[in-house]
């Protein structure tokens, strides 16, 4: 820095302290922070959770089971054979290991029934139902109800609090109150008052979900949106003079996407286990149609003797909600750490 | 007022008369932010307005370029009245000539857009039939005018420094050609070295492209060195304007000579004696209300209450009036 010459100070100092500089180098002083993508970053935190993992193949077994299985096996799900019944499972090749050889208590029924080459995999119901397709039918019907849960999530519960957010005012406190009516009542009150009018089944599910499945979503999208309604960045659109339409699906949506789409995971289990329970009380899906609900509903009445017709719908159901909720919990942890509390 | 008699050669890009803001609070309480501010920026300068916290500099550009609606006083852009009523006309004749670098180099930019999403975004909106390849290229341009690389495009912005971000806000800016920028606070959370480049940065465009600047800040050795007129705000009152030489030179106002103390020297020595001097603003606050501004010298305006006003005469010997 150079004074003033009346104000010349001099200054005694090491002159080993200092090197001259090199100037042939060009001296970069702003360096490149991070370079990986948000993608890449995503994958990597994602397959680094262990569970995370097992939990996303485990569901596309299960995907692959419910797509697949109704053609590995020459029976029907709602195909009667009263002859059939209460076959217990009997895999080829397995059976030579002890387990599925269709024996119960030693005894095998298939023998007994002179069924020596028939082979039902997970076995049969009381009515001589094939138990592998009934049991593929199910994991379908609730893998329905998870992609429609999915849907209702994202465009009813996701619209809303979008809106409601972002407009404020009025208009807030109107959609606010909506959703204080709708929660205020429970859900199996809201699916009684359905069957009223319409018959047991997937559509009054469906509807059931409709109505109260997409207040959650909306109440954490419509806080969300009031957090990054404030951030300069959405300041900055506007004064270019963005449009209201853009602010909300180009600046605001991909800031919150994140915590949405492990919102909408999160919810996932709780649609399978609600159309489940309403199965297994009567209220879903009515016969020949096979739901996990009810095959566990019909297998928990022979559950002291033949356990295999309980235990392999609630083992499909349990692997697909712990799936769920494995991948949801690393979704979290991959998009939206600051969640973790939630 | 006296302002307006004053005979002014050509007509200025930014007029602003009587601005006041207040905030509602709740049903008793309101805030006055801004009181009553005139001002004028002539086209192609830079206006630097100071003030310490609060004293209502962030709110008079964001109530110039309407993020807040001003409660009452006009503002003129280019002779074309800006406040009052809105509507759609009116906000694109707003957005496409006034533009405002934020003080935030973070949050003012959207973590999930890339840097050329960002600075194009303007493009968007206003230039819309432009091709996928005349927005790239344009973009490109401004970039490199404001010191980044190609490369640079297709990144997010975490992956810059507080510098480079300041300058995708920069470009993000002046890619639709505004006629006024307002820098509230443009440069106040980087650190110095990099504050000089970005305030060498904002002075190249101007010579480039004409740019009028609205500068807002607390720092006033920055603003000396980037402005032609500063304006001294304080609890929503203009205290003091004039050009940079007469604010300088010649202080009146004892919060300006209070702020001017607060400089630092780069000499060590002459460090050492630098006196603050302390500003009660509690005894003067409730002169601003009776006080009008004086005409010293120039452009060089204060505002005082009469006895205010003869007692600083009195005790400066460089007053002349």
């Amino acid at each position: 820095m150079e004074y003033e010459s009346s104000q010349t100070i001099y200054y005694d100092f090491n002159k080993e302290a200092f090197l001259i500089a090199d100037k042939t180098k060009k001296v970069r002083d702003e360096k490149k922070i991070n370079d990986t993508s948000v993608f890449r970053e995503f994958v990597s935190k994602f397959t680094a959770n262990k569970g995370a993992l097992i939990g996303f193949f485990a569901i596309i077994l299960i995907c692959i089971f419910a797509l697949f299985a109704p053609f590995l096996t020459p029976y029907q799900y709602d195909q009667i054979q009263a002859a059939n019944q209460n076959l217990s499972p009997r895999i080829p090749g397995v059976e030579s290991l002890g387990i599925f050889n269709g024996k119960i208590m030693g005894i095998s029924q298939y023998e007994k029934t002179n069924l020596k080459n028939t082979y039902y995999f997970f076995g049969t119901d009381t009515l001589g139902r094939d138990l592998f397709a009934r049991t593929a039918m199910g994991t379908r019907i609730s893998l329905f109800v998870a992609a429609v849960a999915v849907m209702i999530d994202m465009f009813i519960g996701v619209t809303f609090g979008l809106v409601s957010g972002f407009f404020g005012g009025v208009m807030d406190l109107f959609m606010q109150r909506i959703i204080e009516i709708l929660s205020g009542i429970p859900s199996i009150v809201v699916v009684t008052l359905l069957m009223i009018v319409f018959k047991p089944g997937l559509v009054t599910i469906i509807l059931a979900l409709v109505f109260t499945n997409w207040i959650g979503m909306s109440k954490l999208v419509r806080a969300l949106v009031l957090k990054q309604k404030e951030q300069e960045y959405i300041l900055a659109a506007k004064t270019l003079g963005a449009s209201d339409f853009s602010l909300i699906f180009k600046e605001i949506l991909p800031n919150i996407f994140g915590s949405v789409i492990v919102m909408t995971m999160m919810s996932i289990p709780g649609a399978i286990f609600m159309e489940s329970f309403l199965s297994f009380l009567g209220l879903g899906i009515p016969e020949p149609m096979a739901s996990l609900g009810t095959l566990v509903s019909t297998g928990y009445k022979k559950m002291m003797i033949y356990p295999y017709m309980i235990a392999i719908p609630v083992t499909v159901f349990v692997i697909l909600m712990l799936s769920f909720n494995l991948v949801a919990d690393g979704l979290r942890d991959a998009l939206d750490p600051k969640m973790k509390n939630v | 007022m006296e302002k307006e008699n004053t005979a002014q050669d050509e007509m200025p890009l930014l007029n602003v008369i009587h601005l006041k803001q207040y905030f509602k609070v709740d049903k008793k309480n309101i805030i006055k932010a801004v009181n009553g501010i005139t001002f004028q920026i002539k086209e192609g300068e830079t206006y630097g307005l100071v003030g310490e916290s609060g004293s209502g500099k962030t709110t008079i550009g964001r109530s110039i370029i309407r993020i807040y609606e001003p409660s009452d006083g006009t503002v003129y852009l280019e002779g074309k009245k800006i406040s009052g009523k809105m509507d759609e006309e009116k906000r694109r004749f707003i957005s496409k000539r006034i533009q405002m670098i934020f003080q935030d180099p973070m949050a003012s930019l959207n973590p999930r857009k890339k840097v050329i999403d960002i600075i194009a975004q303007g493009l968007d909106i206003h230039e819309k039939g432009l091709s996928k390849e005349e927005r790239q290229k344009k973009v490109y341009r401004i970039m490199e005018l404001v010191g980044l690389s190609k490369e640079h495009a297709n990144r997010y912005p975490h992956e810059f420094s507080g510098g480079q971000r300041q300058r995708i806000g920069i470009a993000r800016a002046i890619i639709i050609n505004p006629k006024l920028i307002i820098a509230d606070e443009a440069i106040s959370s980087l650190d110095v070295s990099i504050q000089a480049q970005i305030v060498n940065l904002m002075k190249n465009l101007q010579k480039e492209l004409g740019t009028t600047y609205l500068f807002i800040a607390h720092d006033l050795a920055i603003v000396k060195y980037i402005s032609n007129h500063i304006g001294v705000l304080h609890l929503g009152y203009l205290v003091e304007s004039g050009t940079t030489e007469e604010i300088f030179r010649n202080p009146v106002h004892p919060y300006t000579k209070s702020l001017l103390s607060a400089i630092p020297h780069p000499n060590p020595k002459i460090e050492k004696t630098r006196k603050l001097l302390d500003y009660d603003f509690e005894a003067n606050q409730e002169t601003y209300e009776k006080a009008r501004e004086y005409h010293l010298e120039g452009e060089h305006y204060v505002l005082a209450t009469e006895e205010q006003f003869n007692r600083w005469s009195d005790e400066h010997p460089a007053f002349i009036y």
